[in-house]
């Protein structure tokens, strides 16, 4: 089925960090797409532009920001935010990617930044303000963006509705693609004590449109989502369920601490798409 | 238990009890569900994922001040500096522009009189790396120009310059090269050049000539008068190299002429 939120091929990429480009650009993989982090390509000219174009003459890109900052809704953070959107949109004119996406999370307030993915209280005031943001990108963009639920360490009191049925209101009333990122979504069950299946069946079927995969580090207590490991036998196994539900979708693993060799990570991604393939065979069987 | 605060104002609460403990923390944690143990391991994993990307991101800009001041003592200084003056962008390749002039106040550092032109150098370094490609060289203006003509030089966006009283560019170089050996002179200033080639930023050190010729160039001066104002520098200023490394380098990729009225 072709998506409405994206043009990326169903199967498996990689997140494309500094120090793979050079051999990347030189040995290139077979491998369908990759993402690189919007903001690391926000600069003018030189060698990472270059790069990143020279890359998208071949496979598909999806640009994943980690700044607009959805979840910040005072009058200062919002006229920073378009500045960034400014240079999210040349950046966005000069690659063509394939999708475009950002965190459903906050990282600034009055216009200070902390440049972190950081927990927003699931309220309905939150939920305009989200929704309000993710409208306005999207406008200005002239495309669908796709917004990705974050691992979170600590929860506010007087939520008003669980994680996953805000972030499938915020799909809803927007009409944005959700990045739905399974290791995520078990760390932060762990953390909170919710079941990982609950949020699964809450998120509408036609919405998903990319997965995402990476490793995590236990750390005073809490799974910590370090982006620094293997991805885990229960994220794999969250990962069949979502396959499962959600049908297959663009995959794909994140890595961006103690970053390993381009074959270790390309391995990573082998193992996704041999999932990937198993659910279409099954898909075929049942057909 | 107090109530949920409006958006905005939760998340300055959040801002002020990452960076605070005491009240600010307190306050916090009244907003946080769960027991108080968990609430606070949880701020606890935020404050150092927080602290953690905006120390990194500031290290990776000023590599050199890291190294010559060593890991504790920056990260102390950079938490200094993030508490007074907070990230600006969501883009963290931003962060540290007013970072040199920190460390010019910043008591602990006093005894390292060149760590604040260390860092203004290596911003530069940052700049020139993200700074948009210049058209291709195109010098068929040198080709055509005639005695009535004036002749001008225009400079590479991506480039810089930086005078100090301190051998900035010996040192930067030198831990370019990762060598142990250190012996730097530190009587001798410098007037450094950055630049750009093949993607990669290369730093260079000036004559007095060299740099009152370019600067004349950069600032709109036509050939004939940055030679004035380098022999006004420097009798035995030497046109023909001094141009050539220039071009060669891309420092002046594009020549233009003017017709002298």
């Amino acid at each position: 089925m072709k998506s409405a939120f994206s043009t990326l091929p169903p199967c498996a990429g990689i997140g494309l960090r500094d120090p793979h480009h050079r051999e990347f650009l030189d040995t290139r993989p077979a491998i369908g797409w990759v993402e690189v982090h919007s903001e690391n390509f926000f600069g003018a000219g030189g060698e990472t532009l270059r790069v990143l174009e020279a890359v998208r003459q071949h496979i598909p890109v999806s640009l994943h920001g980690v700044g607009l900052s959805l979840g910040s809704g005072d009058r200062a953070s919002r006229e920073k935010s378009r500045s960034h959107l400014k240079k999210l949109k040349s950046l966005v004119e000069r690659i063509a990617p394939a999708a475009v996406s950002d965190h459903l999370c906050w990282s600034a307030v009055g216009g200070a930044y902390l440049n972190d993915l950081l927990p927003l209280p699931y309220t309905r005031e939150a939920l305009a303000v989200v929704c309000s943001r993710v409208h306005e990108a999207q406008e200005y963009l002239g495309r669908p963006l796709l917004v990705e639920n974050v691992s979170s360490y600590l929860e506010f009191r007087g939520a008003e509705l669980p994680e996953w049925d805000f972030l499938a209101e915020v799909a809803r009333r927007t009409g944005c693609g959700i990045l739905l990122d399974v290791n995520n979504i078990h760390v932060s069950a762990q953390n909170h004590g919710f079941k990982a299946r609950n949020y699964l069946a809450a998120i509408p079927v036609g919405c998903v449109a990319e997965i995402h995969l990476a490793g995590h580090e236990e750390t005073d207590g809490l799974l910590v989502d370090t982006h620094s490991r293997p991805v885990c036998a229960e994220v794999w196994a969250l990962f069949e369920e979502a396959l499962a539900r959600f049908g297959p979708c663009p995959c794909l693993i994140e890595w961006d601490n103690d970053i390993p060799p381009l074959a270790e990570l390309l391995r990573e991604a082998g193992k996704a798409q041999a999932l990937l393939d198993n659910r279409e065979k099954r898909h075929a069987r049942v057909a | 238990m107090p109530g949920l605060p409006d958006l905005p104002e939760l998340q300055t609460i959040f801002r002020n009890g990452l960076f605070q403990s005491g009240l600010a923390e307190a306050s916090l944690l009244t907003h946080i569900a769960g027991e108080s143990d968990k609430a606070r391991r949880g701020l606890a994993a935020y404050r150092r994922s927080v602290m953690g990307n905006l120390t990194a991101a500031l290290e990776s800009a000023y590599p050199v001040v890291a190294q010559l001041v060593g890991g504790p003592f920056f990260r102390e200084a950079a938490r200094q500096y993030l508490l007074e003056h907070p990230s600006e962008s969501g883009d963290l390749n931003e962060l540290g522009e007013t970072f040199p002039a920190f460390l010019g106040d910043y008591g602990p550092a006093r005894d390292l009189p060149y760590l604040p032109d260390v860092a203004r150098l290596e911003w530069q370094v940052q700049t020139v790396y993200f700074a948009p490609d210049g058209e291709p060289p195109d010098l068929s203006a040198l080709a055509r120009a005639g005695p009535d003509d004036s002749l001008y030089f225009m400079p590479s966006p991506a480039c810089a310059r930086l005078d100090s009283p301190w051998p900035v560019e010996h040192i930067w170089s030198l831990h370019q090269a990762g060598t142990e050996e250190f012996a730097v002179d530190f009587s001798l200033g410098c007037r450094a050049l950055v630049g750009r080639r093949d993607g990669r930023v290369f730093v260079q050190s000036l004559s007095a000539a060299e740099a009152a010729f370019f600067d004349a160039l950069a600032a709109g001066a036509s050939l004939d008068r940055a030679v004035a104002a380098a022999f006004a520098a420097d009798e035995s200023f030497s046109l023909g190299g001094t141009l050539g490394r220039f071009l060669t380098q891309e420092f002046l990729p594009k020549a233009w002429l003017t017709a002298v009225l």
